[in-house]
C-alpha cells in the first residue's frame, strides 16, 4: 500500500520568550517522531493534554513545520514552501470547535468556500459542494443558516467543506469534544463512512476511546513522544500503562480487565460492549460448570 | 429550598420562531450538586444565564433564597456575586496579566479593601489547586486545565453561594476532567457550595450528581435523581443524549437474561454488580 503519511525523526521546538522578548527556554513540543500513514487507513491519535498530539497532527498539513526530520504527506516534503497549498489540499484539517470555522451565512456557500480558494471552476464548485454535503448527510440542509444547526450538523457542514477540496486524508482535532451525544455519533458516523466508502484516509484525534475501537491504528503520544502504536486491540490491551499515562480505554475493556483480574477467566482484551456480554458468557460456562 | 424556576419562558429566538426556554419549572436545594443536560440549543445556556440575572425571562421568574430575583427592588448586583458563572470557554473570561491579578478582578469589584481581595485571591487559587509559581504568568501561557482552574477561582473569590459551571471539562483529557469535577465535589462538602453543572458528559453527570434536570428544546424533560434519569435510556436517546456507557453494558447483560441491577455508571460498580450476579 501506499504510504500517505510519512514522518522522519520529527521534531519541533518551542521558544519561550520573556517580556522583553529574550529566549527563556527551549522546550520540545515533539521529539523524535517516526509515524508512516498508509493510503486509506483510518488512524487515531492519543494521549493527555500537552502531550504533543496536536502539535504532530499540526505538522500533517504544514500548519506546522518540523524544526528537526522531515514529513511528507502524499510524497511532497511539507517544508517546501511553494508546496504549502498542494500540502493542504491532501490533508485537510476539522477542529475541535464548529464556531471558529464556519465563516459562510447559507451552509452552501461555506462548503464552497475552500474550492473557491483553490480557483476551481464555480459550475465545478456546485457539484462538488453537492457531493460534499451528500456524503455527510447533509444535503437537505444546504439552504440553511448554519448558525441554526446543531453543533453536530456544523462539525460535519465543516467536515464536508473539507471534503469538497478532494483531499487525500482529513486530519480531525477532537471533533467531537464540544458536542452532545447524538452529535458525537453523527459526526462519527461521517468520518467511518467517509473512510469506508469514499477511501478517504482519516486521522483522529480524541479522548474519546470508544470512538477508535474501529480504527486501523493508534499512536500513543506522552510528553511529546510516540510512546505506543498498534491496532485497537494491540493499544487497548496495555490497561495499565495507558492508565499511568492520564488515559482511559474503552469501559468494555476496563470493566472486561478488572473481571479478568478478579478472577473470571475471560479473553483480553475485550473491546465492545456486544464482545464483553459475551466473553461473559463463555467465562461463566467454563469457571461455573 | 435555594433557588426555584417558576413557569419560566424566555421567547427570544425569532428566526426559529419558538421559544428557547418554554415554561420551565424546578427546584434546587442547598447544597445539591444538580445537572443540567440536554442537546445543543436546548436552552441549558440560557437557563443559567436566567439563575443571576443575565436574561431577564419573558414570563415566570426566578426565587432566589425566598425572594423573586425580577422584582424590581431586588438587588441584583449582589445575586451576581452570590451565584458565580464559570463559562464554558477560559479565554473569554480571562484577561488580567497575570493569573493573581485575574483572581483579583471580582472581588475588587464588589469593593472590598486590597488586603481583603488579596486575601481572597489567595485562598480561591489555594483551593481550586493552582502553585504559587504560576501566580504571577499570564493566564494564557497555563494549559487548558490550568486556565480552567483559574476562571473557577476568579469566580469563588467572590465566595459564591452557587456555582454554575457551563461545560467545565469540555475539551480536557480524563485526568483534567477528574481533578476539576473533584474541586466541584470539594466546595460541596467543604463549604457547601451548591454546584450547577451543564455537561454532555452522562458519565461525569452520573457520578458527580445529586439530582439531573434534562432539557430538550426549551422544555423541561426530566427531573429526578442519577437512578430515576438514566433509567429513562429511550427518553434521553430520543432526546439527543444518552446514557452512561457502563450502564448500557448492564442493560445488555440483563436484555441476555442476566439479573443484574442497571442502576451502574462506572467501571468499579460495574464489576462490582457483576460479581455478585455471578456469585465468585
Amino acid at each position: 500500500m501506499n504510504k500517505l503519511v510519512k514522518t522522519q525523526d520529527v521534531t519541533y521546538e518551542y521558544v519561550r520568550r520573556d517580556d522583553d522578548g529574550n529566549v527563556e527556554n527551549i522546550v520540545n513540543a515533539i521529539e523524535g517522531i517516526n509515524i508512516s500513514i498508509e493510503e486509506g487507513q483510518m488512524v487515531a491519535i492519543i494521549g493527555h493534554n500537552g502531550s504533543g498530539k496536536s502539535t504532530l497532527a499540526k505538522h500533517l498539513n504544514a500548519l506546522l513545520t518540523p524544526t528537526e526530520g522531515t514529513v511528507w504527506v502524499d510524497g511532497i516534503d511539507t517544508s517546501n514552501e511553494e508546496k504549502v497549498w498542494d500540502v493542504r489540499q491532501k490533508a485537510g484539517m476539522v477542529f475541535q470547535n464548529p464556531d471558529n470555522q464556519i465563516v459562510g451565512q447559507v451552509v452552501e456557500e461555506d462548503v464552497g468556500f475552500g474550492c473557491e480558494n483553490l480557483g476551481i471552476k464555480t459550475e465545478e464548485i456546485w457539484e462538488r459542494v453537492a457531493d460534499a454535503l451528500k456524503s455527510v448527510d447533509m444535503y437537505e440542509y444546504r439552504n440553511a443558516s448554519p448558525n441554526r444547526l446543531s453543533g453536530g450538523q456544523k462539525q460535519r457542514v465543516s467536515i464536508a467543506g473539507i471534503i469538497a477540496m478532494k483531499p487525500k486524508c482529513i486530519i480531525l482535532d477532537e471533533p467531537t469534544a464540544m458536542l452532545d451525544p447524538r452529535g458525537r455519533k453523527e459526526v462519527i458516523n461521517a468520518i467511518i463512512r467517509l473512510n469506508k466508502e469514499e477511501k478517504v484516509t482519516i486521522i483522529l484525534i480524541t479522548h474519546n476511546m470508544e470512538e477508535i475501537i474501529g480504527a486501523d491504528k493508534i499512536f500513543v503520544m506522552d510528553k511529546g513522544k510516540l510512546v505506543m502504536e498498534g491496532s485497537p486491540r494491540e493499544v487497548f490491551g496495555k490497561v495499565e500503562e495507558l492508565t499511568e499515562m492520564g488515559l482511559t480505554v474503552p469501559e468494555a475493556t476496563l470493566i472486561g480487565k478488572k473481571l479478568y483480574d478478579s478472577g473470571l477467566p475471560i479473553s483480553l482484551p475485550v473491546l465492545t460492549k456486544e464482545e464483553l456480554v459475551s466473553e461473559i458468557g463463555r467465562a461463566r460456562l467454563s469457571k461455573f460448570r | 429550598m435555594l433557588l426555584i424556576a417558576d413557569h419560566l419562558s424566555y421567547k427570544y429566538d425569532k428566526l426559529n420562531k419558538k421559544n428557547v426556554l418554554d415554561d420551565v419549572s424546578f427546584s434546587i436545594n442547598k447544597g445539591e450538586i444538580v445537572s443540567i443536560i440536554g442537546h445543543t440549543g436546548s436552552g441549558k445556556s440560557t437557563l443559567i444565564e436566567h439563575f443571576n440575572a443575565l436574561n431577564t425571562p419573558t414570563e415566570g421568574t426566578i426565587y432566589y433564597d425566598g425572594k423573586d430575583i425580577f422584582e424590581k427592588d431586588y438587588d441584583r448586583k449582589a445575586l451576581r456575586a452570590k451565584i458565580g458563572l464559570v463559562f464554558q470557554y477560559p479565554d473569554h473570561q480571562l484577561f488580567e496579566e497575570t493569573v493573581y491579578k485575574d483572581v483579583c478582578f471580582g472581588p475588587t469589584n464588589l469593593g472590598l479593601d486590597k488586603k481583603e481581595v488579596e486575601l481572597r485571591a489567595y485562598e480561591a487559587l489555594k483551593k481550586v489547586g493552582v502553585e504559587d509559581d504560576l501566580f504571577f504568568t499570564s493566564p494564557f501561557e497555563l494549559s487548558g486545565g490550568q486556565k480552567k482552574k483559574v476562571t473557577i477561582a476568579g469566580v469563588l473569590a467572590m465566595k459564591p453561594e452557587v456555582l454554575v459551571l457551563d461545560e467545565p471539562t469540555a475539551g480536557l483529557d480524563p485526568k483534567w476532567r477528574e481533578e476539576i469535577l473533584n474541586i466541584a465535589k470539594r466546595l460541596r462538602d467543604e463549604d457547601g457550595v451548591t454546584i450547577i453543572l451543564v455537561s454532555h458528559s452522562m458519565e461525569d453527570v452520573a457520578r458527580y450528581s445529586d439530582h439531573i434536570i434534562v432539557m430538550d428544546h426549551g422544555k423541561k424533560l426530566l427531573d429526578g435523581t442519577v437512578d430515576e434519569v438514566f433509567e429513562q435510556a429511550e427518553i434521553l436517546r430520543e432526546a439527543s443524549l444518552d446514557i452512561p456507557e457502563s450502564t448500557a453494558i448492564m442493560r445488555l447483560l440483563r436484555k441476555e437474561g442476566y439479573r443484574v441491577n442497571t442502576a451502574v455508571y462506572d467501571a468499579d460498580s460495574a464489576v462490582r454488580e457483576i460479581r455478585r450476579t455471578l456469585r465468585f
